[in-house]
């Protein structure tokens, strides 16, 4: 859970961690109709830095007040699909 | 990537670029072992765009960025966009990377009279990296275009590319013929030029049983143990040291070759030392300081095909 663990990390887990946010699908056990998650697309500030063997490490903003210290936000935009598994 | 004093680390776009690719490929890894471990469905990444807050900074001239610090302003920002592409995509953008092809990089033809390192890395610049991408350069071009656009003089192109086309000798190692002979394999560049090239082992000319531009196969003889060695091609020369095990029982453990699978297996003479094995054999005092092998010196020949 991205959102609980403000702290930096690889832009992999953090990309990993998105995704696992997101249920496949819904359903009503009553009456059996449920909705499926075809895709997703989320768009979200990021602070971002190289950590020391030069892989990009990223984080949702981590300050609640602007103390003058925060970094700079980017942004990053990830397009997940649906694909099978086995 | 290096590091800046009082800020963050500095790195190249190009770097940056290759390290990002990485972590997408293990995010993609992590997505689909997900779907093993029991899920019938799983999220696969498909596209992703990366806005960052960079300063740029040119550490002896090349471009390089650097992630904006806290309190600063006036940050840039880049904009990166990714998309997943399959395997036939990939090689379709990628240069081709053919085996016969020379891929000596260019520090190995060049000197300071030739391609100093700012040539070099002008020529990096447009992508020529090896000896073989630039002589395909040399083919397509005029080398008065090549001055213009990049600034290197004609007579440096010109002497890079006669150096380019002389003889040279990489590396060397036994391997046991379809009959069990001994045999040489010697790997190279420029190693022929229309007719078979002429090999000396110690000073004695030694049958030729396959060559091609890249690789020799010669028969050494049998009391050939170790010494200097010679390919001669169309007047030009390039010399190497070769050290043969002594014959032994095809199988016995002390056999230094491999067994042939192939018509001439690999020797694990030529395995057990990777190193060595990428060294011409020379006698330590006579190798230069890096561990290259050393060139043959030869006389000009111009290249085929090159208009330069």
């Amino acid at each position: 859970m991205i959102y609980e663990k403000s702290t930096m990390k690889n832009i992999a887990d953090f990309l990993v961690d998105m995704s696992d946010d997101m249920p496949m699908a819904v359903a009503d056990e009553a009456t059996g109709e449920g909705l499926a998650v075809d895709g997703f697309e989320i768009s979200v500030p990021i602070e971002s830095s190289t950590d020391d063997i030069g892989e990009l490490a990223v984080s949702l903003p981590r300050g609640r007040l602007a103390t003058g210290f925060d970094l700079p936000h980017g942004k990053l935009t990830a397009t997940f699909i649906r694909g099978e598994g086995e | 990537m290096t590091r800046a004093t009082g800020s963050g680390p500095v790195f190249s776009v190009e770097e940056f670029v290759q390290s990002l690719t990485a972590q997408l490929d293990k995010a993609q890894d992590s997505l689909a072992i997900k779907a093993k471990t029991g899920r019938p469905l799983t999220f696969a990444l498909k596209d992703l765009s990366v806005d960052l807050k960079v300063f740029w900074e040119a550490p002896q001239g090349q471009l390089k960025l650097r992630h904006a610090a806290p309190n600063e302003e006036g940050a840039s920002t880049v904009h990166l966009s990714f998309t997943t592409i399959t395997r036939s995509m990939a090689e379709e953008n990628s240069l081709s990377l053919a085996l016969d092809e020379d891929h000596r990089s260019l520090s190995e033809i060049a000197d300071e009279a030739s391609l100093g390192e700012e040539e070099r890395r002008q020529l990096e610049m447009v992508g020529v990296r090896t000896v073989g991408q630039f002589r395909r350069l040399s083919e397509s071009t005029h080398p008065k275009q090549v001055e213009a656009y990049l600034g290197i003089p004609v007579n440096r192109l010109r002497m890079a590319l006669e150096r380019s086309s002389r003889p040279a000798v990489i590396e060397q190692q036994p391997v046991r013929g379809p009959d069990n002979r001994r045999l040489m394999r010697i790997r190279g560049a420029n190693l022929m030029s229309g007719s078979t090239p002429e090999v000396l082992m110690s000073g004695e000319p030694v049958e030729v049983l396959e060559a091609s531009e890249t690789e020799l196969l010669v028969k050494p003889m049998a009391h050939h143990r170790e010494g200097q060695y010679e390919v001669r091609v169309s007047g030009q020369r390039a010399t190497g040291f070769y050290e043969l095990p002594g014959e032994e029982a095809p199988g016995s453990q002390a056999d230094p070759y491999a067994t042939a699978t192939h018509p001439y297996a690999q020797g694990a003479y030529g395995q057990a030392n990777p190193h060595q094995a990428h060294q011409a054999h020379q006698p330590a005092h006579q190798r230069p300081p890096n561990g290259q092998p050393q060139y043959a010196e030869s006389e000009y020949l111009p290249a085929g095909g090159s208009r330069w």
